[in-house]
């Protein structure tokens, strides 16, 4: 398909963002501030309703920091042009996990508000609590979630300074040592990961269990990183301002991935349903119940249609996987859809009233304010950390003999 | 064209293998490769290798074994197998999942590499296919076996009969027999198409008149036309595009045979991930254990090279892992759930009659095949034959831990139960080995085992390398 | 044997063809008669050539539109039979289910889906390739039994209107083939 031996004849151009991307972070950056304030009037206004649209807009915006080391472990694992010439924009997602840590501190605040396992009296009542009581508690919930930031930032980080130290010296041994990093990486990343989901949002449930639930969200993360990545990528590089690198082979790769994602989500997804469905066991399918329970049903059949048959009718397509414009409309639509589905899977357990949500704020599906500002206020100083960090360096990987090579058909 | 040289396969030069980064040795163009693989089907009898009439007639010895196995079960019936109440699965299902997940690696190299543009395929694909369909066939047999009245499979049909019954499509077990069937078939077409034009080349290169007319005949008059290439590599794509979902869903629905059901141990929602995970991993490990001494047989080091070898032990130890995963999440989920049944279950699982199983399993699957993180073992070729083996039996523990463990302690203790396979369970299973391997050494025997017109492409690759793409890329 | 005694025995032509020895020649081969005005003709090649079919002017590849409308009619005949067998023709209560258990026939409904879908990229592949065919011209040509081993093949039928034996044959000589033969049809 494309050449690959004579690009170290056309040195890698050294392209920053834009002046554009400077007012999306200003603009983003306010954005944040403003809604970090009526956060704060959330707090006091309504505590409980604000941690519970907290813990939704937490999940969402994290998802890409921890989608980025993933994606980013796994493409140096398995290697490729995509990955090489991705990877700035997936190191950048990891940079923000700091920021995504400090979103977490702010959550310990209102553990009571979202998790029944930190209350006595109904661990006391429910025979899943009590069991779960040696695993779900505040000291060992705190001290996992510290180690799986610690171990994410000590592998995304050094991979980091092998990028920066490559960029430098072009030292070509760094490639292997890289790769040899990250694949271990990626086993404990998959596992702290998916622990970190069981925490976050499965734990909120006072019944449920499934073993699939952590990696259908870490599934659904890579998906929306893949969808971001692409976003900014084919925005960044408007005007053909890196000589044909970004161009349409690895937009097709990474189309395809974000296509075999779409498909993956929807397998684990679909398998987690068709499994409980005919089981029927109560401490299984109220957490469906919970789901298809008045107006949440037309939000699930919305997810099923956005997240899997529109974006999946859409990639089949080769054509609209090699034109910018029209994938980028693909991404950003995943991107929404993501949203709704994360909504979905996290909220109706504290709004519906059923054995597994003891702390619900409302009987049915609500949307509440403190919904809108945890997630401009959360998205918008994320979105502002995450384009300072893909600022500071070069959009491409400037020694890297794998980054996508040059090719004459531009972008638009 | 057969081997021009009157020698032994056994007895020609010794080729070298060209090492890790190579896919083909040197010094191959199109007309060697096609003689090469094409002369070991055209080879006479008296000049083929001896350990290959070593391993037919042994393979052939447990074919008459399995057939006798099945007469003995027609004649007097399920009751000569170990299965009773609650174990009322065992071996049936234990070595129809196993030999099922076997062939799903054949689809995997040839359908998700082909997607993947791995160039390392090509010499492999091919055998993996055929094993892939043997596999299948294999596979097949145990449920309908294990029917009772195996003379009314077509039952599980839906057809219209005269009593207007129809087969009950809630259940998995009808999944299966669409699954199944549809996986056989497709394979089947697959493998068939990749077939056409190597056909033709065996037939083109045919020493006798009537080897030219089979394969005149199989090769359905396949001229090379450009425009049929292009139709017949949209129709390829297309092809590897719809088996992999295919496969994927195969064993999602094996695992939802299990996953469907009530029975603590079985229900659990990671099993179709890890089922299929572990189907792949126990593929690579069959295909290794192949072709490692195929290659040597055959003298074809050149042509399966240890970048091959090497690579099949990376998706090997990496797909290990994901099953690795799976035995977490269940083992996890099954204490976090709060569960009485699901405690007892992994409780048991581990430290139960059959404890040993799964303390042989942790071995087998997770434990010794980490040794493929070093290179060093990965470059041994007898070693990763050895931890294939290893993988095969070890994927084989895994099936029999989740259908005996979980049965064997119902839910209530007047119902428990010990599992003992019989003299004729073995012989069946072990029959099924030879049936496979007997059809392995007939397709060496009977069609090229590497895709000659895949090799072709590959050597114009490698003098044009500017051109194309190479591993190097991905 | 000589090109005269062919062309004067022979009572039917089916065309022209040129041998070659690489890929390239050939794509080559056919750029130029392409550029001659030639339109009926056909490549021979021992493996795929990318862009070899696009240069004798092939245009439209159906393949996957007749998969997409395979695929489509199977997973509606899985589906349609499944809720058939169950809501219409044998309707009875499994453990309390609906009698319209849609979650549960999803994986039939994939499976007759991909069935349906290969066997039509099988078949219509050999439908529209013309294939099994026992007899083509082109096997004639003794040397064309390379043609599925090691060597390239470029035919110009005699149904071109711009074919005149002479001529074309000249014209295959003037690219450079290794070989250059009258195919009797």
């Amino acid at each position: 398909m494309s050449d690959h031996n004579h690009d170290e004849l056309i040195p890698v151009p050294d392209i920053r963002l834009g002046p554009k991307a400077t007012s999306v972070e200003r603009v983003s950056g306010v954005i944040g501030a403003l809604g970090l304030l009526l956060c704060v009037a959330a707090y006091f206004a309504n505590r409980q309703e604000f941690f519970q649209s907290y813990l939704f807009a937490f999940i969402y915006w994290s998802g890409f920091a921890i989608g980025g080391i993933g994606v980013l472990l796994m493409g140096n694992t398995v290697g490729g042009i995509w990955c090489v010439t991705s990877r700035r924009f997936l190191e950048a997602k990891m940079r923000t996990l700091p920021i995504v840590f400090l979103f977490f501190l702010v959550l310990l605040l209102g553990l009571k508000d979202i998790y029944p396992w930190t209350h006595p009296d109904l661990v006391a009542h429910s025979p899943y609590l009590h069991q779960r009581q040696p695993y779900l508690n505040v000291p060992f919930f705190i001290a996992r979630i510290v180690l799986y930031f610690a171990i994410w930032l000590f592998w995304g980080m050094r991979l980091y300074r092998m990028s920066d130290r490559q960029d430098a010296t072009g030292d070509p041994t760094l490639r292997e040592r890289m790769r040899a990093f990250s694949a271990p990486g990626l086993l404990i990343f998959v596992l702290t990961a998916t622990f970190a989901y069981f925490d976050w949002i499965l734990s909120a449930d006072a019944q449920y269990y499934s073993t699939v639930y952590g990696a259908m969200i870490l599934i659904g993360d890579v998906l929306q990183t893949f969808a971001l990545t692409i976003l900014v990528m084919v925005l960044a590089s408007r005007g053909d301002r890196f000589g044909g690198r970004i161009n349409y082979s690895v937009l097709h790769d990474l189309g395809n991935l974000m296509f075999a994602f779409t498909i993956f989500w929807t397998y684990l997804t679909a398998s987690q349903l068709i499994i409980t469905w005919p089981a029927n066991l109560p401490q299984e399918l109220q957490w469906y119940l919970d789901r298809v329970h008045g107006f949440w049903k037309w939000m699930a059949a919305f997810v099923a249609l956005t997240m899997f048959a529109i974006p999946f009718l859409a990639l089949l397509s080769q054509a609209r996987k090699r034109d910018p414009q029209r994938l980028i409309r693909v991404a950003i639509w995943l991107l929404v859809a993501r949203l709704v589905d994360i909504f979905w899977i996290v909220m109706p357990t504290f709004r519906d009233l059923s054995p597994s949500a003891p702390l619900a704020t409302s009987k049915g599906f609500t949307i509440y304010w403190t919904d809108f500002a945890a997630f401009f206020g959360l998205g918008g100083i994320w979105i502002y950390v995450y384009l300072r960090q893909l600022r500071r360096r070069p959009l491409l990987p400037l020694r890297d003999p794998r980054v996508s090579p040059p090719m004459p058909e531009v972008l638009a | 064209m057969a081997t021009p040289e009157n020698l032994k396969v056994s007895e020609l030069p010794e080729i070298p293998d060209p090492g890790a980064d190579e896919i083909l040795g040197p010094g191959h163009n199109y007309a060697t490769v096609t003689e090469r693989i094409g002369g070991i089907v055209y080879t006479p009898w008296k000049r083929w290798p001896g350990k290959w009439w070593i391993g037919a007639i042994i393979s052939f010895i447990f074919v008459n074994l399995l057939m006798t196995a099945m007469y003995v079960l027609f004649f007097r019936g399920i009751g000569t197998w170990g299965v009773n109440i609650p174990i009322g699965w065992g071996f049936a299902i234990i070595n129809f999942v196993w030999w099922i997940g076997i062939g799903h690696a054949g689809t995997l190299i040839s359908a998700i590499l082909f997607l993947l543009r791995q160039d390392w395929r090509t010499s492999i694909n091919r055998f993996s296919e055929a094993m892939t369909l043997f596999a299948v066939a294999c596979a097949g047999m145990f449920p309908i076996l294990h029917l009772g009245r195996p003379w009314l499979a077509y039952w599980l049909f839906p057809y219209p009969n005269s009593m207007w019954l129809w087969p009950q499509p809630r259940s998995p077990l009808e999944w299966d027999v669409f699954a199944v069937s549809t996986y056989g078939t497709v394979s089947l077409v697959f493998w068939y198409c990749g077939l056409i034009p190597d056909l033709a080349s065996m037939r083109d290169m045919a020493p006798h008149p009537w080897q030219q007319r089979i394969y005149g005949i199989l090769s359905l008059g396949w001229r090379g036309s450009a425009i049929h290439w292009h139709r017949y590599q949209k129709a390829y794509l297309l092809l590897a595009g719809l088996s992999t979902p295919l496969v994927l869903s195969v064993h999602t629905i094996v695992s939802f045979d299990f996953a469907i059901s009530i029975i603590p141990g079985w229900h659990t929602t990671i099993f179709p991930p890890y089922f299929v995970a572990g189907a792949i991993y126990s593929g690579f490990a069959m295909v290794l254990t192949l072709i490692i001494p195929l290659r040597s047989w055959y003298n074809m080091r050149d042509l399966i090279t240890l970048r091959h070898i090497d690579a099949a032990a990376k998706f090997m130890l990496g797909t290990g892992l994901i099953v690795a995963y799976g035995y977490s999440m269940e083992a996890f989920m099954s204490w976090y759930s709060g569960d009485p049944y699901e405690k007892f279950m992994y409780w048991n699982r581990i430290t139960g009659p059959y404890g040993f199983t799964y303390v042989l399993l942790i071995l087998c699957n997770i434990a010794l095949p980490q040794s493929l993180w070093s290179r060093r073992v990965r470059h041994n070729i007898g070693l990763v034959w050895v931890l294939s083996l290893i993988v095969n039996v070890g994927m084989w523990l895994e099936r029999f831990v989740i259908v005996v463990t979980s049965l064997h302690r119902d839910f209530l203790p007047s119902s428990w139960g010990i599992y003992i396979p019989t003299k004729w369970d073995w012989a069946t299973y072990t029959g099924t080995l030879g049936f496979f391997m007997l059809l392995i050494f007939l397709f060496v025997r009977l069609l090229p085992s590497i895709s000659i017109f895949e090799v072709r492409e590959v050597v114009h690759h490698i003098a044009h390398p500017r051109e194309v793409y190479t591993e190097k890329q991905l | 044997m000589s090109q005269e005694l062919v062309l004067s025995e022979l009572p039917a032509i089916h065309g022209a063809m040129a041998e070659f020895d690489t890929p390239e020649e050939l794509l080559a081969a056919c750029e130029r008669a392409r550029a001659a005005g030639y339109r009926r003709m056909d490549a021979y090649a021992p493996m795929p050539v990318a862009g070899l079919a696009e240069t004798i002017g092939y245009k439209r590849n159906k393949v996957a539109f007749c998969v997409l409308i395979g695929g489509i009619c199977g997973a509606m005949f899985g589906f349609g039979l499944l809720e058939w067998m169950t809501v219409v023709a044998y309707p009875h209560n499994v453990g309390g289910r609906p009698l319209n258990s849609w979650p549960a026939y999803i994986p039939i409904t994939f499976e007759t889906m991909i069935l349906f879908a290969s066997l039509t990229a099988l078949f219509s592949m050999l439908a529209m390739n013309g294939l099994p065919k026992p007899y083509h011209p082109v096997f004639n040509v003794p040397a064309f039994d390379r043609a599925s081993i090691d060597k390239f093949f470029l035919c110009i039928e005699s149904s071109d209107p711009n074919f005149r034996i002479e001529d074309t044959l000249q014209f295959l000589r003037d690219t450079g083939a290794r070989e250059v033969t009258v195919v009797p049809a």
